[in-house]
């Protein structure tokens, strides 16, 4: 995420990364009966640029993709989008604590 | 890569397992009227590794190399339960191993035009729209779509694919005082940049029509009988009888006793065919996402039932011949049964035959959404004509057509010989085919229920 935010502020007035992991698993049932199970485990990073007063985005799922992450950003400047504003500075906020662990009781009965 | 993803594979003790890395690369234009709404290109990828074991089938997708073991282990635990919790053993038919590279030749090939000439040339086609007065608003878009694909199977297939999908297209609005109309308008294909240059006369004729349409009465509710042309032909043939071709929608469901292979559903005047192997068409692929060499599929002949879609596991649990038409999204989905090109087979009528044949009733263009209930179908039309005495009279609009899938069937009664293709598609079966290619030649059908005034 560092590396991807140096090389973006290099080519940019400001820049942003988001990054995200998450997993999920999928469950389904049909007239009663089990007939699927499917699980993820994605992540993904965006990032958002300002040059010029012009806002641009780009998005993959592998970081190691740098150049052709921040050449896709400049290139959807294009879209001329307003950028005349200052992304949310996020560093020193708290992370709230929004995971309950009762959520493990729960199972699926017979499981 | 091959190396790479043998390795991910290797610690699974699975009766069978695939693994599936794509590297996804979209490139999308939108101008709303005359401001360009969204302008970028971006690049993903992801692996999908699929295990069979004991009898049961999971998938599990992932985006990082680094998490391979856990996504194969994930795998082999769902496809345990599956198999503990599942009355029906998960077999897959037997297919040929392959080793091949396939990419496909293009006519001009996108990733090698720069971003600017692909803005250039959807702001020129928008422009022709937007120059006439009374239309009011566009919606037109690039997209471009390329999946550079590699699968390999624990049986030894090793497959690389390109499978690169370029459109330009959208909607025209036009009005005259309280009347709002509009068209759709579409080029595109699997053969690359070079046939959406040159296509400022279907964006003019487009244009043309939705301004005709402000001149149109509206249609007048009944039944009738109809000419449809090749794009709500096509419609009717993938939405309202291929869905039903596909192994997997039915194979839990009371239309498996409908559709028994033998069955006479429809007019001897109807064959109808699904090939992705059609070079340059929209539908066209070499290999599924199962590895299975894709071969044309005759689904309907003469009006019987002749054959269906399948993976590996419906072929095998319905005890026919694989087909290769075991599609995915891309890299976030497990492949699922998806028609390729589906279409009814060109007859030897020509328009002018149809329409004498019709003598008087409707003829009726272009699909505009729509929807199926088990074997009833509703689809809109963009637009149609009255026919009197064989011969085209005044322009209508407003139009949706409803029937059952089976009576229809029985009810189409002629074929012309002017087979066409469609250039963009969509079809949202749980995952979205931007490649679901559908069509047909012009058609004669009996005894249609249209709504209207």
């Amino acid at each position: 995420m560092e590396r991807v935010l140096e090389a973006a502020k290099k080519i940019s007035d400001k820049a942003e990364v988001y990054y995200i992991e998450y997993g999920s698993d999928t469950v389904s049932f049909e007239n009663a009966g089990f007939k699927d199970v499917e699980s993820r485990i994605q992540s993904g990073l965006g990032l958002r640029i300002i040059k010029d007063d012009k806002l641009g985005f780009a998005y993959t799922k592998n970081p190691s993709q740098r150049e052709e992450l921040i050449r896709n950003a400049l290139d959807s400047l294009k879209g001329g989008v307003d950028g005349s504003f200052d992304f949310p500075c996020t560093k020193d906020l708290p992370v709230p604590d929004t995971y309950d662990p009762s959520l493990k009781r729960y199972q699926m009965p017979g499981w | 890569m091959f190396e790479k993803l043998r390795a991910m594979l290797s610690k699974t003790s699975a009766q069978y397992a695939d693994i599936r890395y794509e590297v996804k690369k979209e490139t999308k234009i939108v101008f709303n009227g005359r401001e360009l709404f969204n302008i970028g290109a971006n690049s993903t990828d992801g692996f999908v590794a699929r295990v069979l074991k004991n009898g049961g089938l999971s998938s599990v997708a992932f985006t990082r190399a680094a998490d391979a073991d856990k996504a194969v282990r994930i795998a082999e635990e769902n496809a345990l339960l599956m198999s503990r919790f599942s009355d029906k053993p998960v077999e897959f038919a037997k297919t040929k191993v392959i080793k091949d590279t396939f990419l496909p030749r293009l006519d001009e090939d996108p990733r090698g035009i720069s971003l600017d000439e692909k803005l250039r040339l959807t702001e020129s086609y928008n422009a022709l729209a937007l120059r006439h007065e009374r239309v009011v608003t566009t919606n037109i878009y690039y997209n471009e779509t390329v999946r550079e694909k590699y699968f390999l199977s624990a049986e030894g297939t090793e497959i690389r694919e390109d499978l690169v999908t370029t459109s330009i297209g959208g909607l025209i609005t036009a009005r005259d005082g309280t009347l709002t109309q509009n068209v759709r308008v579409a080029a595109g294909s699997s053969k690359g940049f070079g046939l959406l240059r040159n296509r400022e006369d279907e964006f003019e004729k487009r244009t043309g029509i939705v301004l005709d349409l402000l001149n149109a009465e509206p249609a007048s509710g009944g039944v009738y009988n109809v000419v449809l042309n090749q794009d709500l032909a096509g419609v009717f043939t993938h939405e309202a009888f291929g869905h039903f071709s596909e192994a997997d929608l039915i194979e839990d469901s009371t239309m498996r006793e409908k559709m028994q292979i033998g069955a006479k559903l429809g007019n001897e005047a109807l064959t109808i065919i699904d090939d992705p192997t059609i070079p340059g068409q929209l539908g066209f692929y070499r290999y599924d996402d199962e590895g299975v060499r894709a071969r044309p599929v005759t689904l309907m002949r003469k009006g019987a039932l002749t054959g269906r879609l399948h993976s590996r596991r419906t072929a095998a649990a319905f005890g026919e011949d694989i087909t290769g038409h075991c599609v995915a999204e891309d890299y976030r989905y497990a492949p699922i049964v998806r028609m390729g090109n589906i279409f009814i087979e060109n007859g030897e009528k020509t328009l002018k035959d149809l329409l004498e044949m019709l003598d008087d009733g409707l003829y009726i263009l272009d699909a505009k959404g729509g929807q199926t209930s088990g074997e009833n179908f509703t689809f809109g039309a963009q637009y149609g004509y009255i026919v009197k005495g064989g011969r085209i009279k005044n322009m209508i609009r407003d139009i949706n057509i409803s029937g059952n899938l089976y009576h229809t069937l029985q009810n189409i009664t002629a074929v012309g010989n002017d087979l066409i293709l469609c250039e963009t598609g969509g079809c949202g079966k749980g995952q979205l085919n931007i490649r679901s290619c559908h069509g047909g030649p012009h058609i004669l059908v009996n005894g249609v229920v249209i709504g209207g005034i």
